[in-house]
């Protein structure tokens, strides 16, 4: 399984203890100062209001921020507090350069009316308690769930929000992916189907009714941070991916199969294939997301999604973006089948809830891999095991003639009609595609 | 088709023979063990609220029964008093009224006075039954014990009433009186 400590050094910087320890004497210091400094105008009240409001917004920043960013930060915790409590006190500060307060000063955390609270600075505390429990509640929790996957052998899931900040992720060397399998025990192969980026097993459903049908075994795998597999895994590079499928693969035992994958999926496909090439019959990768290098596939699928862009680029909006839908998560997977019946309606249901669900670094990681590490150009220009490209005609992600020109002699091609989302627009025809079973089809040629 | 063969954590995938090979990575685990921010927590309570009642006094018998309305530190925009009441004329340059119950005297006055009344700002020391009316109609506040009140207001140039508030510690706080006649000046 990869790891990068030092992102888990960077994450855990701001719970070194020796570092706590110097920052809380640095608070307790200059707030004992600033104490002082009130009460030699006899106004000890005023610094116990706006301590206590610097406390209350600090604590509830700081457990907005471990939601949406999946870990504790900033990297000095208690100088935040020392923060809020000077910006708190910023008229009185200026007053003392001579400036009266003005009530447009309540920009200053309610500076002026702060003081207006019934109960006083009595009510202030029970409030700033409260949002201090809040915060340490879910560190808390965080911290147990890191622990927890610590002690499992696993990476720590830093970055991973929604659920995973309260509740540790499992590990898919334990616990197996989830999938969907048919009963099917004809004479067909065994198919293990992977989906693409920000999709589920319910992408290849209608494609499994066809594969069924022909009385082959199908296998299809949520992979992991997607879909029903959501809580499976910390980390998800190429090779998390690919070896979480090679346990599913060798958990069903049923010899080489046939690994058909679109998009994103075709990369960890290529990649089980490389690392275990006696669990791989053939491969089918349906539009895969293969790019000649890493700009055309910053511009190609930056150029279809926003976030994608923004992902791609490392920008911290779309961390904040992606976490913020996180904690979203549950009500947006209940709104999603509802857009999409609107603005698409070829979409199935399932299919657009399962759009939504998936946690962010399984999604940041999918996409940093296209980029940095795909195996997908070589894989391609020379496959060591037989290798079937269905190609989209109409793919404005992966088009036709920048894929077909990536393409070696020994690879199949299989061109269809459609777009990007070709298993859902024309399932038969991918169905068929994948059950070739050995007839070649010629390259540039329109098998089906 | 069936589904959902298996479910997360409930795999039974758990006996692969590497499993018992697989420990800890270095440096995975949190640096701080889980029940410290807890405990963390339940000191700052502690102390905060002992802080919080040994330092927030209750209101003395001078004291604005309302504590946010002492020494606010807010101008205000209040009624325009006459030219002359209880003998007090107001009008033409900042005038601070003092409110007090025994003559003020002593250095720590003094000093407070030379503050108070420099840059053409007039001082006017309000002792005794005299200064009612004027208390009234500044809006000087009642305090605690239900008797006169001990502070200042201050009156603008166009006989605006500009701040009043009581201070029974007025003479701590020259600076702030300075700080609202150079405002209203």
């Amino acid at each position: 399984m990869s790891a990068d400590p030092d992102s888990w050094g960077k994450a855990y910087r701001p719970l070194r203890p020796r570092s706590l320890a110097v920052q809380l004497v640095l608070l307790v210091v200059a707030e004992v100062a600033l104490y002082a400094s009130y009460d030699v105008h006899d106004a000890r009240f005023h610094w116990a209001t706006h301590f206590l409001v610097a406390l209350a917004y600090a604590s509830l920043i700081l457990f907005v921020r471990l939601l949406v960013t999946g870990a504790p930060g900033p990297r000095l915790l208690l100088p935040a507090v020392l923060g809020f409590h000077l910006f708190a006190m910023t008229p009185d500060i200026v007053f003392r350069g001579g400036v009266p307060h003005y009530l447009w000063m309540d920009v200053f955390l309610g500076h002026i009316t702060a003081h207006e609270m019934p109960g006083g600075d009595g009510s202030w505390l029970v409030i700033a308690l409260t949002c201090l429990g809040l915060f340490v509640g879910a560190l808390t929790a965080w911290l147990r769930a890191r622990h927890a996957e610590a002690e499992a052998g696993m990476p720590p899931g830093i970055g991973l929000t929604g659920m995973a900040v309260l509740r540790p992720q499992l590990d898919p060397r334990r616990a197996m992916l989830v999938h969907d399998e048919n009963d099917e025990t004809g004479s067909g192969p065994t198919v293990v189907l992977l989906h693409g980026l920000g999709a589920s097993s319910a992408f290849w459903r209608p494609v499994t009714a066809g594969l069924s049908a022909a009385g082959a075994r199908a296998v299809v795998p949520d992979m992991l941070g997607f879909g029903a597999s959501i809580r499976l895994g910390t980390h998800f590079h190429l090779d998390d991916q690919a070896a979480a499928v090679i346990r599913l693969v060798e958990r069903h035992g049923a010899g080489p199969v046939v690994l058909a994958a679109h998009s994103y999926g075709a990369a960890v496909a290529v990649t089980v294939a490389r690392d275990r090439p006696d669990l791989v019959r053939r491969l089918v990768l349906v539009a895969p997301a293969a790019f000649a290098d890493a700009e055309q596939a910053r511009a190609r699928i930056g150029g279809r999604s926003w976030i994608a862009r923004k992902t791609m680029d490392g920008s911290p909006v779309a961390d904040l973006a992606c976490g913020t839908m996180c904690l979203l998560r549950r009500p947006l997977t209940s709104l999603a089948p509802r857009m999409a019946a609107r603005v698409s309606p070829d979409i199935p249901p399932d299919v657009a809830r399962d759009a939504v669900r998936y946690v962010w670094p399984a999604y940041r990681d999918a996409l940093t891999s296209l980029l940095e590490d795909s195996p997908l150009p070589a894989w391609l220009a020379d496959p060591p095991l037989p290798t079937t490209v269905v190609i989209a005609e109409d793919d404005e992600t992966v088009p036709a003639e920048g894929l077909g020109a990536m393409l070696g002699p020994r690879v199949d091609v299989v061109r269809l009609p459609g777009t990007h989302g070709l298993p859902l627009e024309r399932p038969a025809e991918v169905a068929r595609a994948i059950l070739l079973n050995g007839a070649r089809a010629t390259p540039g040629s329109k098998a089906l | 088709m069936t589904t959902a063969v298996d479910r997360a954590g409930r795999g039974d995938c758990c006996d692969d023979p590497q499993d018992a090979a697989w420990g800890r990575l270095p440096g995975a685990e949190p640096p701080l063990p889980t029940w410290v921010p807890a405990a963390a927590a339940a000191v700052v309570a502690l102390v905060l609220t002992l802080v919080i009642v040994l330092v927030v006094r209750a209101p003395g018998p001078l004291d604005d029964p309302d504590p946010a309305d002492q020494r606010d530190g807010l101008l205000l925009h209040g009624p325009v008093l006459p030219q002359k009441l209880d003998g007090v004329e107001f009008g033409g340059r900042t005038v601070v009224v003092l409110f007090e119950r025994e003559d003020p005297m002593g250095p720590a006055f003094e000093t407070w006075k030379a503050t108070v009344s420099d840059d053409g700002v007039e001082l006017i020391v309000l002792v005794g039954p005299g200064g009612e009316e004027v208390a009234r109609r500044v809006g000087m506040p009642t305090p605690v014990d239900g008797l006169r009140p001990v502070g200042y207001a201050v009156v603008d140039a166009s006989r605006t009433v500009r701040y009043a508030t009581l201070d029974p510690a007025y003479e701590k706080n020259a600076f702030e009186v300075d700080v609202i006649t150079g405002a209203v000046a």
